[in-house]
């Protein structure tokens, strides 16, 4: 892993020499040694704060790496962090400040769809850059925002590889949709019924869940009456995707569950009453977590793992891809300037659209000049969230 | 002629031109940026604090105003073609609109149960924000134009915000003032008036609190414009209750003192680094504390200091000219709660 | 259908038993508290603290969330009332409740986390559908309570002290009462109350530190429609509020859930701003 930045020991002890020779000359301009700063806004505290956080670790360890290899062409890279909470306002007011007070070069971030719709604007005004971590498919359109690239797969290649496993692979004819109220969940219904419909099918049952309810059996009774054999469920709220599961082993419905990759969060698997309602619950993870048959995460992730241990653990609550999510973003960025030999963000941007492939932990992405999005279906691979391993990788289901 | 009436007009005076001077003074378009955003929440502010200092009604809920006239202004902006200030004035009228539907009902009922109902209502207003998503296009949210030239820099933007809360300001002194007279003679034509003193006091709740509506509405419109873009997320309770907070901080009834509050509870988290997150609580502590210690806010804290620098002893402070008005008419009705 | 009416009556139950902690308060102290949820969420928490985090038996975990519950509702009458009842002013009380309760949600929020977070089971009871302790066990609870408090009331003394207070503060201060102490007293009382809901209720809600303003308006609610001053007025409040809410999540969509709650809310206070119980208990007397 860590593809492009994996540097041999030989070029990393070239740039050293080149550095010290460089330090007995006078440096020709001061602009030069400045590090490139990008700015990174990421909700550390407030309702997404468990991936948050394990994203911003993720993109700590990016720029260590980074520097690590020599910075982008000699310079060094600051991350200049902002904790916007999961809040709008705030994620607009940093956007500004890191562009107007702090003059940052780039924008990663912010880490959730709500809260990087409004930033867009700001930052494509401030013709900047900019890395976002956000799922929803109408986030990114290059039409609109051309120097605004993805960093993360999209929420219809969630839906799309889960549906495809629940029709394809469980060969499930009824599919019933369960999501909850907040934005997130009533934007993926409609996604999800519209993959359905792709495979030529219709959900059997459709129902919205309020973060508030209490008790999730009711639907699962009616998803039952209406004869599904499988639930597509939609929501990133632990608290509903254990209330659900929980419902539906209590009513001893053993049908397929497919859903959003909440489902393997630690803490789902502590809201349920029993250990075994987990069972039968498949969500889309990632390539670089899917452990071989001796149980063994690939080699890059390991190596990872490696370095940082006794740091990243406390971030694997929320999936251990959080932090491969996180290392994106700096990287796609590093690796664009690279390209582009300079900072001019739309030499970047043309750089990036060429279709030439940048590799990070978390995958390669690919974009063009009609495509942002970039990251690969192949990397999303379906698990079931029993199956998750004391090293926090899992089987491939 | 007393000091008062000379002084406020200057002190007015001097705050309009600082303002509109801003950014000539710190050309950092961020901190201008902040400066709109003070500018835009205190034209929503400024009445709220009509209502809550005047009529001594609570409302926590006018964030739910300030987002159906963001809402209205997205929604009219991009069929103004080039007159999207239409959308504004539409904002305001939809938020008044709402306003006296709110405040028909409500408005007669005790503190407590007016400032829950309000609560609701800016939760219900989040609530279907989300869920109509024909109109509002739920979580995904709506574009906000920005307003035509001249007035789409940052610059020219912040000049006619803060024209407007000018505007707005002057409008709220001049209201308050009016009322008072009317108040004044409606009591003092005791017996044969009093039956319908209960009527005119509340026909004055109900005009603050529709007009009120009209410039949340305003200011709704002005926060999307400044935003660029509007989710449900952005209208959460917690800004309801900044509203609220900046008020009783700032001390109720007087124009400067929320002015203060406004300016002082919206920097803090920009410029608290890592504490930003502990804003709410902040908020928290400071309204228990102000309440608790200073009633009457930050600016009765400034007089009383201001008295015994100057050597006055410990005169109380003068009563505030929305504060009198509030005496003379709560002693006389028969007040449930 | 029956699974639809137990969620709405075991909710209604909350709401009930959140209705009761504002009468409870009211009664003594005229004070209607913005943080007449938290009490519940408090007392969740500390109840999953103690069985889940250090380890403790159930019954541990229920006496600590009752001890917090108490220890919270003392001490939300000497930072937020008992300064403010002495002043005329008859709207601060309103604002310093308001910041009580956003401050021990924040607090609340940044100790413990914005995720739910699971509760323990409190019997040994395979799942049972509706006859299931998540949903019996606040019913149980919110009967069983408005059932003692009418004992406390009318059989014992300080009962019967409470309700002097209650009836005439200014007279019973005048037979030596100490109407301060009472005062602090039933808020702890109520503190207590709002504790066992949060317990009683900790398999049904998960613990969220959210839970409290949750409960704060759909136990105003129960109170409005049932009366102030009246528990079983209360409770019936909280149940008719409990069934709208369930209802209305299965034939209408959960998203509409506050709205439906509130739209009752508007009715009763236009057209019976008295409740449909106005004071009948507090009449015993």
């Amino acid at each position: 892993m860590l593809k492009t930045i994996n540097i041999s020991r030989r070029t990393i002890l070239l740039a050293g020499g080149a550095a010290a020779l460089a330090g007995r000359f006078p440096t020709p301009a001061i602009a030069q040694n400045k590090p490139i700063q990008l700015g990174w806004i990421v909700s550390l505290t407030g309702v997404f704060s468990n991936s948050a956080q394990a994203q911003d670790f993720g993109a700590k360890a990016a720029i260590e790496q980074i520097n690590e290899s020599g910075g982008i062409e000699g310079r060094k890279v600051e991350l200049v962090t902002r904790d916007s909470a999961a809040d709008p306002t705030k994620a607009v007011n940093y956007a500004k400040e890191l562009i107007y007070n702090t003059s940052v070069d780039a924008i990663c971030g912010p880490t959730n769809s709500g809260e990087a719709l409004p930033t867009l604007g700001v930052v494509a005004a401030a013709n900047r850059i900019h890395v976002v971590l956000g799922s929803v498919d109408d986030l990114i359109n290059p039409a609109k925002y051309p120097l605004a690239f993805r960093q993360i797969n999209t929420n219809s290649q969630w839906v799309k590889a889960s549906t495809i496993h629940a029709v394809q692979k469980l060969n499930k004819k009824k599919v019933a949709i369960i999501c909850d109220t907040t934005g997130y969940g009533q934007l993926s219904a409609k996604v999800a019924k519209a993959q359905l419909q792709a495979l030529g099918m219709e959900p059997a049952y459709e129902a919205l869940l309020d973060p508030n309810q209490t008790d999730a059996t009711d639907q699962i009774n009616a998803a039952r009456a209406a004869g599904a054999d499988a639930i597509s469920m939609w929501s990133n709220a632990s608290g509903i995707v254990a209330r659900v599961l929980n419902a539906r082993g209590e009513q001893k419905w053993d049908v397929p569950v497919v859903a959003h990759p909440a489902a393997l969060y630690k803490q789902v698997g502590d809201l349920l009453t029993k250990p075994a309602y987990w069972e039968n619950v498949y969500s889309p993870a990632y390539d670089f977590c899917i452990v071989d048959q001796a149980g063994k995460l690939p080699a890059s992730t390991q190596a990872f793992f490696d370095r940082y241990k006794g740091q990243y653990e406390q971030f694997l609550a929320a999936g251990m891809w959080c932090i491969f999510q996180g290392q994106a973003g700096p990287l796609i960025y590093a690796s664009g300037v690279k390209a582009a030999g300079n900072l001019d963000a739309a030499a970047i941007a043309q750089k990036l659209n060429t279709g030439m492939e940048v590799g990070t932990p978390s995958g390669i992405f690919k974009y063009s000049d009609t495509d942002h999005n970039g990251y690969a279906d192949s990397n999303l691979v379906m698990v079931a969230a029993s199956s998750l391993q004391p090293n926090g990788g899992y089987r491939a289901a | 002629m007393t000091p008062n009436t000379v002084v406020k007009p200057i002190g007015f005076a001097i705050a309009t031109i600082l303002a509109l001077a801003l950014p000539w003074i710190s050309p950092n378009l961020y901190y201008l940026h902040i400066f709109t955003m003070i500018a835009v929440y205190w034209i929503l502010i400024s009445t709220l604090n009509l209502l809550v200092g005047f009529t001594g009604q609570l409302s926590i809920g006018h964030v739910g105003l300030l987002a159906i006239g963001a809402y209205t202004y997205c929604l009219i902006a991009p069929f103004g073609g080039e007159w999207p200030y239409l959308a504004l004035l539409a904002g305001g009228f939809i938020g008044g609109l709402i306003g006296l539907g709110l405040g028909l009902p409500s408005l007669r009922l005790p503190g407590f149960y007016f400032a829950m109902v309000t609560l609701a209502f800016g939760l219900i207003v989040s609530e279907l924000a989300l869920a109509e998503q024909w109109l509002t296009n739920g979580s995904v949210g709506l574009e906000a134009p920005s307003l035509p030239a001249p007035f789409n820099t940052q610059t020219t933007f912040h000049l006619f915000v803060v024209t407007i809360a000018a505007v707005i300001t002057l409008m709220t002194w001049n209201l308050s003032r009016f009322m008072w007279g009317r108040a004044m003679i409606s009591v003092r034509d005791s017996d044969v008036a009093a039956m319908s003193v209960g009527v005119s006091i509340f026909r004055t709740k109900l005009t603050v609190f529709v007009f009120s509506g009209v410039t949340a509405g305003i200011a709704g419109g002005l926060y999307a414009a400044s935003q660029s873009y509007i989710t449900p997320d952005a209208f959460i309770p917690d800004l309801g209750m900044f509203f609220f907070t900046a008020i009783i901080v700032g001390g109720r009834g007087v124009i400067v003192g929320p002015l203060i509050g406004t300016a002082i509870l919206a920097a803090l988290p920009e410029i608290s680094g890592p504490f930003q997150r502990y804003g709410v609580l902040f908020n928290g502590v400071a309204l228990l504390f102000v309440v608790l210690v200073a009633p009457g806010g930050v600016s009765e804290l400034i007089s009383t200091i201001h008295n015994r620098i100057s050597g006055k002893g410990r005169r109380p402070a003068a009563p505030a000219d929305l504060d009198v008005l509030k005496t003379i008419i709560t002693g006389a009705t028969v007040h449930v709660g | 259908m029956l699974l639809i009416i137990v969620n709405g009556l075991a909710l209604g139950a909350l709401y009930g038993m959140t209705a009761i902690v504002y009468n409870m308060q009211f009664s003594t102290s005229k004070v209607l508290s913005f943080g007449a949820g938290q009490y519940a969420m408090v007392g969740g928490v500390i109840g999953a603290y103690v069985t889940l985090h250090l380890g403790y038996p159930v019954w541990l975990g229920l006496l600590g969330s009752l001890a917090s519950g108490a220890i919270f509702g003392w001490l939300s009458e000497f930072i937020a009332i008992r300064r403010i009842v002495r002043t005329s002013d008859d709207h601060l009380w309103i604002l310093s409740t308001l910041a009580f309760a956003t401050i021990v949600q924040q607090l609340t929020g940044i100790w413990w986390g914005t995720e739910p977070t699971p509760f323990p089971r409190v019997f040994e009871q395979g799942y049972a559908g509706v006859l299931d302790q998540k949903f019996w066990l606040p019913i149980l609870t919110a009967v069983v309570m408005a059932g003692a408090i009418d004992i406390f009331y009318r059989k014992t003394m300080t009962g019967k002290v409470f309700l002097a207070t209650a009836e005439d503060g200014l007279a019973a201060r005048a037979r030596g009462i100490g109407t301060d102490n009472v005062r602090a007293f039933s808020f702890a009382l109520s503190g207590l109350i709002g504790a066992a809901c949060g317990f009683s209720a900790g398999q049904l809600t998960f613990v969220n530190f959210a839970l409290g303003s949750t409960l704060g308006l759909g136990g105003f609610v129960a109170l409005a429609v049932g009366g102030i001053g009246s528990n079983a007025g209360g409770l019936i409040g909280g149940t008719l509020l409990g069934l709208l809410i369930s209802f209305t999540s299965h034939f209408v969509g959960s998203q509409y859930q506050n709205t439906v709650a509130i739209g009752l809310l508007v009715l009763f206070l236009l057209f019976r701003p008295q409740g449909l119980f106005p004071k009948t208990f507090l009449r015993h007397v």
